[in-house]
Parts: structure tokens; sequence; C-alpha cells
């Protein structure tokens, strides 16, 4: 095969892939190359033959239910380590500046919060169970 | 709002959505291009998992399932990078029977899938996956060119490379695929 053929193959393909169209001066060759003929006409033949490892395998959901698992689980482990780093911060904040205040605030907040939110809980239930 | 957008809020369901419509394209496509079935199912899940974990990072200009194959793609190349040595399909007939058992299809067409397997398994990875990529997937060279990360004429001149390797193997062969 010389170069000349193997650049219209190229071309062929091309078109065979839809990756450009037809011309003259392809055609043209086409018509008097038994080789880019041959070539041409294989192509078909090739993608045929390529059908039959066409599959497409069937959905595993377990895997997929596994997969959002992981991502959930790292996300929730981010959110504490931020968490964490905030409270860090807030505590050394308060050691460094002298600010005993935060402190206090902050452990005001903890033992209280729960006390403090529990009418409020009461008040919630009430409501809801007076909707029924 | 649509699916993508609402995977990309986080909403479990849509994601749930987008990877169950996508898995038999990741799965097949990893099959097709070579991948061991051991491999293959760590591959899907690290690719999953990767794709959910930077959905935000996903443009939507193309389309997610390119995303989920380029991703594996990535992944597939870097266990090669570490020395991973690739299955010959000659050596493995177990494993492709078991494999054709796991995709469940006919008998005849058993048979044309294990031939067809042997002779892809003489092209190495990246014609290959050229070839899976055009042929059942329909991407563009371009869309080849973004998913394996070289030039148009790369895509181009390796397309035709294994079309011709697999003609030659198909006369060789006394066309018995056909
Ligand atoms: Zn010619």
């Amino acid at each position: 095969m010389d170069e000349q053929c193997k650049q219209y193959q190229l071309l062929l393909m091309d078109i065979h892939f839809g990756e450009r169209n037809m011309d003259g001066e392809i055609k043209g060759h086409l018509e008097k190359c038994n080789d880019c003929q041959a070539y041409w006409q294989g192509l078909d033949k090739i993608e045929e033959t390529l059908d039959a490892l066409n599959f497409e395998p069937a959905v595993d959901y377990p895997q997929i239910s596994e997969v959002l698992a992981r991502v959930r689980k790292r996300e929730s482990i981010l959110e504490s380590l931020k968490f964490v780093l905030v409270a860090i911060c807030l505590l050394l904040a308060s050691v460094l500046t002298g600010f005993k205040f935060l402190l206090f605030l902050q452990a005001f907040f903890y033992l209280t919060l729960p006390f403090l939110s529990l009418p409020l809980i009461y008040h919630y239930k009430e409501r809801c169970d007076s909707r029924g | 709002m649509d699916l993508i957008s609402r995977a990309r809020a986080g909403e479990r369901e849509a994601l749930e959505e987008l990877l169950r419509q996508n898995y038999g394209i990741l799965k097949g496509y990893l099959l097709k291009i070579g991948c061991d079935y051991d491999l293959t199912e760590d591959l899907i899940q690290e690719t999953m998992y990767r794709a959910v974990k930077n959905i935000k990072r996903y443009k939507a200009t193309s389309k997610f399932s390119t995303w989920l194959i380029t991703i594996a793609t990535n992944l597939y190349r870097d266990q090669l990078r570490k020395g991973r040595k690739e299955i010959l399909y000659a050596d493995i007939t177990d494993d492709l029977q078991y494999r054709a058992e796991q995709l469940d299809i006919t008998l005849e067409a058993k048979e044309k899938f294990l031939q067809l397997q042997n002779i892809m398994a003489g092209l190495p990875f990246e014609k290959r996956a050229v070839l899976v990529l055009k042929h059942y997937y329909g991407y563009s060279y371009q869309e080849m060119a973004d998913i394996l990360q070289c030039p148009v004429g790369t895509i181009r001149s390796r397309l035709h490379y294994s079309l011709d390797y697999l003609k030659n193997k198909l006369r060789e062969g006394g066309q018995q695929l056909g």
C-alpha cells in the first residue's frame, strides 16, 4: 500500500465514524482504488464483529449504597474534625488572650443549654400532641 | 431542578439515581478495555466514590458517564503505572468463563465473546481504549482526546492502528467471528 492510499484510508475512517464528510476527491479515489474500496467495506465488517462484545452489566445496588455510605461517613468525620478544630481555637484564644469570660461563657452554655432547652422541647411536644 | 443539580446539592436520592443510570456503562467500559474482574469491582467502587465526593467539581458540559469513564481510565492507568501486569486473556480462560457467566450471555455469544477478548488482549491498553470508546460509546475524537488526555491526532492514529490490527486478526482467524 502506498503512502497516498494510507492517507485516504485515514480519511475514510474519519468518514465512517462521522468525523468528516465524503467529498469528490475521496470519492474519486475510492472508485478507482481496489485497496481503499476493500478498506472502506471492511470497516462495517469490523464493527459488526465488535458487537460480540457489546453488553451492559446489571446494576449492583448494594455497591452503590456502599459508596454513598462511604461518602456520608467521610463527610461526618470531616464535620466532627471541623467542630473539634473550632473548639480548640476558641479555647486557645480564650487562654492566650486572657479573656477568661469566653471560657466561662462556653462552660455556662455547655452546662445549661440542655436544661434551658427543656421547656422548649416540652412546648413543641405539647404542640405536636395537640395537633394529633 | 434536574438530576445533576439535585445531586450537586447533595441529595442522596439524586446521587443514587445518577449512579444507577450510569453503572452499566462504567462497568461495561472497564470490562471491555480488558480490566480483570476483581480489579473492575475495585475500580467501580473507587470511581463512584471519587465522582460523588467531587460532584461539585463536575462541569455539566459533558455527560456524567464521560466523567465516570475519565476517572476510571485514570485509575486503571495508575494501576498499570504502579506495575500491575495486565492479565492477558489467553492465560485466564477460567476467569473469562466466569465473566461470561456473570454477564448472563448465551453460549454462542459467549464463544464469540471469548474469541474477541483474546484478540483485543493483543492490543496495548491505550489503543484498546480508543477502539472501545469509539465503537461502543460513540465518542468523538475530541471527546476521546479529553478522556485519554492526548492530542486528537494520536487518537486518530491509534484508532487506525487498532482497526488494522483487528482486520488482520480476523483474516488470520478465517473470520470465524463475523
Ligand atoms: Zn487507495
